[in-house]
């Protein structure tokens, strides 16, 4: 039959999509071994290396890092993007809406280790904003050399590139409202705000949905801001530079270990979002 | 110019949960160079069997042979659609929207790597013949409905195919074009003579081009023969009612003496003429059906009317309400001491309430078994 | 009474005039918080060495291109493998996952769904898990540290992406065009070379850009599968640009501006087409 001939088709994009399953298969294999520069002849060990992971202080103030990062661009991002989707939406002219969804999409399209650079400085104590700061007299913030404030400062970093994403997605909602409902609205003289609280928002539940899956989603995968700006940095060392300093370091076992823990969370965020999604996807 | 024969074809789409049989037990053979219609309602599986026909569905059991090739067999395909050599003409005519029309109808031909000269001539020889040559170079969406249709026409006849399929081909035109349309294809047809099946759930694309007719109903084949034969004695209520407008009544059946009757009430009695011996086992109840343009009204308040030539006095009915419809009025018609009713088509429409004299044409009534509406063959 | 009912209209109108305002100005304010960093990007990128001396990187000083350039000649051979590696990675996710998504929207069966959608889901799980299999796998296939092993590392992550954006772009194509072409005796090749290809050319479009800034923009597959410079992307390469507070932060910004121009000049002219993928990604659809 012909089927057998458009199979030709998807054969490329299944040996790539293969590999990347293979990958993840790789992880699970090997998180059962004890590999290590110490175990170069590695062997199977069951759930030891875990163990010793979910055990370790580090790992736990690595993973609470990750989730007060997911947390923090979950709430920013979604109330940022709908502040933006509702400014936005109320404007008349439809070239003013474009110029604004841009003005805050364009942190997208920027390379994070370009962000990284940019924000390092805005946050330098010696050329930044604490320099102005010191120079009208007023107390300094200290930023990403500040112990206590590094963390909340990088997420502040990513909330700047992503709230955008979550307002392009609200912006649709909101523009598939049918404009009756609010022209009537408007005619009971309704304000804004009681439009957006009445209308718009109850209507928006599949952005809310879309966008706080793609946060959690690229939170998760958030390395290069810390990386750049504070290297491995025990201040601000997520899961995956936790991850990556395995991997340098040759500690294969673990590195593997806990990239099962990380698939585990993004799969535990993916799949009710896929549920959601698939029939999209699939086209069924 | 093929034959086509389908062999006791079903067709089962299952989908999760549920199952739909969309054709059981279809058989038919289609002679080669004949124009044979499928009529039917909405769902009945004209599209279905249309698709595999061409190839783009398989019978889930059963056979298609063209000539005195398997086409297709069991849930198998033997020959691909792009090797059947058939022509298509959709109800929305899927041109291609980024093509211009002379691209469209050069599509198959480009696909058979003619060269351009052979491309070229037999483009506007197809446009030519179907009066489209203005707007080739253009794109279908900036021609007119009509003309979208003979690109879609052209497309398919381009490349020579044995078989046209054509569903539901005018159902998106306007009345005025649908003659036409009507007419160009029939010639077409006499002048290439491939063999054509056409699907429609307008008997009127039937009558004026096919050959034969086939009805379907509830996924099966229920009357296969003459378009005329099919219309004057339909086999079953719904193949009336495919054929073309048709009134049922409930009636009881009596015999007296040599003559029959079907009773609708005391004041609306039909009478049936019947040529065949009739036998104690006849039904006592049954349901009569007859064309409305075969029924003709007087207001009851005329006196000395004459029984017109050809048709039968059946009694009295009381009108519910009359409505304009292409021409004529139709009178919708009440029936005494019975949830019966029917209507007619008149020159002249009639007000709520009048009584009338109900005249319908001799001969022409059906009675049909209650039961199964099939028709009662020794009344007809 | 119509005085009064004039008032009436005047302070609505009033109030009105008060909101209006107020909604320019704090979409103002916000959107200078959200350009700021690109102000200070370009302010800084083309200080002199004598302004970046006297005054922080917030307030502008007296201009020269020559850090920049010379930024930009230390950096030429990396944005060159930017553009290659981008460009490679767009162009091959978008066309061969056009033709996969071809494959899934003509042949649908249940097993079709299932490995789609696995595939589809882990296309969301962070890059970093593959770290040690990606580096391994190079290794043993000899690609790693080189450019043609970039490239395959970013179609492993992004031709399932252009799979997935694809599909949901064919979508809408209507099955009976598809049908009619094979009618007209097309075969696969020819319907989704002539057919397909001219009819989902935004999506296409939208597909190429997405992959493209997505891959210049990559920082860690860069990071595990190279090691020299030579080979390097420039995004990676800004990582020798952080060095603590010590250097002129001139040459910093204009490294970060290297880095991002070609970016943000397609999201600039062509940013529709990214934010028609980003909404094909989030929400499948492809407005
Ligand atoms: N691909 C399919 N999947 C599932 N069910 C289908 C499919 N195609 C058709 N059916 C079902 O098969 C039955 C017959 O459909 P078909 O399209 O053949 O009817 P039709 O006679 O052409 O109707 P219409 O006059 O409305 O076009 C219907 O119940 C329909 O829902
Ligand atoms: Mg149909």
């Amino acid at each position: 039959m012909r089927i057998s001939k458009t199979i030709i088709f998807s054969i490329p994009a299944l040996i790539f999509g293969g590999i990347l399953i293979y990958f993840l298969l790789w992880n699970l294999f090997y998180s059962f071994t004890n590999w290590s520069p110490i175990n170069s002849n590695y062997k199977i060990v069951g759930f030891a290396t875990y163990a010793g992971i979910f055990a370790s202080q580090h790992f736990q103030s690595t993973l609470t890092r990750t989730l007060m990062w997911t947390g923090g661009m979950f709430l920013a991002g979604n109330g940022m993007g709908i502040v933006f989707a509702s400014l936005i939406f109320f404007l008349k002219n439809p070239r003013l809406r474009t110029i604004y969804s841009s003005l805050f999409l364009y942190p997208l399209a920027i390379a994070m280790s370009a962000v990284a650079i940019i924000w390092s400085w805005i946050y330098s104590p010696s050329e930044g904003i604490d320099t102005l700061l010191k120079y009208a007299g007023l107390p300094t913030f200290g930023f990403i050399s500040n112990s206590a404030q590094a963390l909340p400062s990088l997420i502040l970093i990513t909330i700047w590139v992503y709230s955008g994403l979550a307002s392009v997605f609200y912006l649709a909602a909101f523009q598939n409202v049918s404009s009756d409902s609010i022209e009537s609205a408007r005619m009971d003289s309704a304000g804004p705000i009681v439009i957006l609280r009445k209308i718009l928002l109850p209507e928006a539940k599949n952005a809310f949905i879309v966008s706080s899956a793609l946060l959690i989603i690229f939170s998760l995968r958030i390395f290069t801001i810390p990386y750049v700006s504070t290297g491995i940095n025990p201040k601000t060392e997520t899961s995956v530079l936790y991850l990556f300093n395995f991997f340098t370091y040759g500690y294969y076992a673990q590195a593997a270990a806990v990239s099962i823990i990380v698939i585990v969370i993004a799969i535990i965020v993916v799949i009710p979002y896929a549920l959601f999604g698939i029939k999209r996807w699939i086209n069924a | 110019m093929v034959n086509i024969k389908i062999g006791n074809v079903s067709k089962e789409f299952v989908k999760k949960k549920s199952t739909t049989k969309a054709l059981e037990d279809i058989d038919l053979e289609i002679a080669s160079g004949e124009f044979f219609g499928i009529l039917g309602s909405s769902g009945s599986g004209k599209t279905t069997l249309m698709r595999i026909i061409a190839g783009l569905e398989v019978p889930t059991i059963g056979s298609v042979t063209f000539d005195d090739t398997i086409v297709s067999k069991d849930n198998k395909i033997n020959v691909e659609v792009e090797d059947r050599n058939v022509g298509m003409v959709f109800q929305n005519w899927a041109l291609y929207p980024h093509l211009t029309n002379y691209e469209n109808i050069a599509f198959p031909l480009r696909v058979q790597r003619l060269n351009q000269g052979e491309i070229s001539k037999r483009v506007r020889e197809i446009a030519d013949l179907l009066d489209i040559r203005a707007v080739l170079g253009k794109k279908p969406r900036e021609a007119s409905g009509g003309q979208q249709q003979r690109v879609a026409y052209a497309r398919a006849l381009v490349k020579n195919p044995s078989l046209l399929l054509l569903d539901e081909p005018f159902s998106n035109l306007d009345a005025t074009i649908k003659d036409v349309a009507r007419r160009y294809t029939r010639e077409i047809q006499k002048k290439l003579g491939f063999t054509a099946i056409i699907v429609s759930h307008d008997p009127a694309d039937i009558f004026s081009l096919s050959n034969r007719v086939g009805v379907i109903n509830k996924s099966r084949i229920v009357q296969v023969g003459k378009p005329i034969d099919v219309y004057s004695a339909p086999a079953t209520v719904e193949v009336a009612r495919a054929t073309g407008e048709y009134n049922i009544l409930k009636v009881e059946l009596k015999e007296e003496g040599n003559a029959f009757s079907a009773n609708a009430g005391e004041d609306f009695v039909v009478p049936i003429e019947n040529n065949v011996e009739i036998n104690g086992s006849m039904a006592k109840s049954g349901i009569l059906g007859f064309r409305p343009d075969e029924v003709i009204i007087y207001p009851i308040s005329e006196k000395d009317v004459e029984v017109p030539k050809g048709f039968m006095e059946c009694g009295t009915a009381e009108v519910a309400i009359s409505s304009y419809s292409q021409g004529s009025f139709r009178v919708n018609l009440n029936l005494n001491h019975q949830d019966n009713s029917f209507f007619c088509l008149n020159n002249t429409p009639f007000p709520p309430g009048e009584k009338v004299k109900v005249f319908i044409k001799a001969g022409s009534p059906c009675i049909f078994d209650p039961d199964t509406n099939k028709i009662i063959p020794s009344f007809h | 009474m119509p005085e009064n009912s004039a008032k009436f209209r005047n302070r609505k109108s009033g109030i009105r005039k008060v909101r209006r305002v107020a909604h320019h100005v704090v979409l103002i304010i916000l959107a200078a918080f959200w350009i700021f960093p690109v102000y200070v990007l370009l302010v800084d990128s083309l200080k002199s060495t004598q302004g970046v001396l006297t005054t922080p990187i917030l307030l502008p000083a007296s201009s020269s291109l020559n850090s920049l350039i010379s930024t930009f000649q230390v950096l030429m051979g990396q944005f060159f493998n930017s553009v290659v590696i981008a460009v490679g990675t767009a162009a091959i996710s978008t066309f061969v996952g056009a033709m996969a998504a071809y494959y899934f929207y003509r042949v649908s069966s249940r097993i079709n769904d299932v490995i789609f959608t696995i595939i589809a889901i882990a296309t969301f799980i962070p890059f970093e898990v593959t770290a040690v299999p990606l580096d391994k796998l190079l290794i043993t296939i000899g690609l790693f540290n080189s450019i043609p092993g970039l490239i395959f590392s970013f179609l492993i992550f992004f031709l399932p992406t252009g799979a997935l954006l694809m599909s949901i772009f064919i979508a809408v194509l209507p099955k009976l065009t598809i049908e009619s072409a094979r009618i007209d005796g097309a075969n696969d090749w020819t319907i989704f070379s002539k057919v397909v290809i001219p009819l989902t050319y935004p999506g296409l479009i939208s597909t190429f850009i997405f992959i493209l800034i997505e891959t210049w923009n990559n920082f860690f597959i860069p990071l595990v599968a190279t090691s020299t410079p030579n080979v390097s992307t420039v995004s990676l390469s800004l990582l020798s640009y952080t060095g603590g507070y010590g250097v002129l932060y001139n040459d910093s910004f204009a490294a970060a501006l290297v880095a991002s121009i070609f970016p943000l000049l397609i999201f600039v002219f062509l940013g529709r087409y990214f934010v028609r993928g980003l909404m094909a990604m989030g929400t499948g659809s492809k407005g």
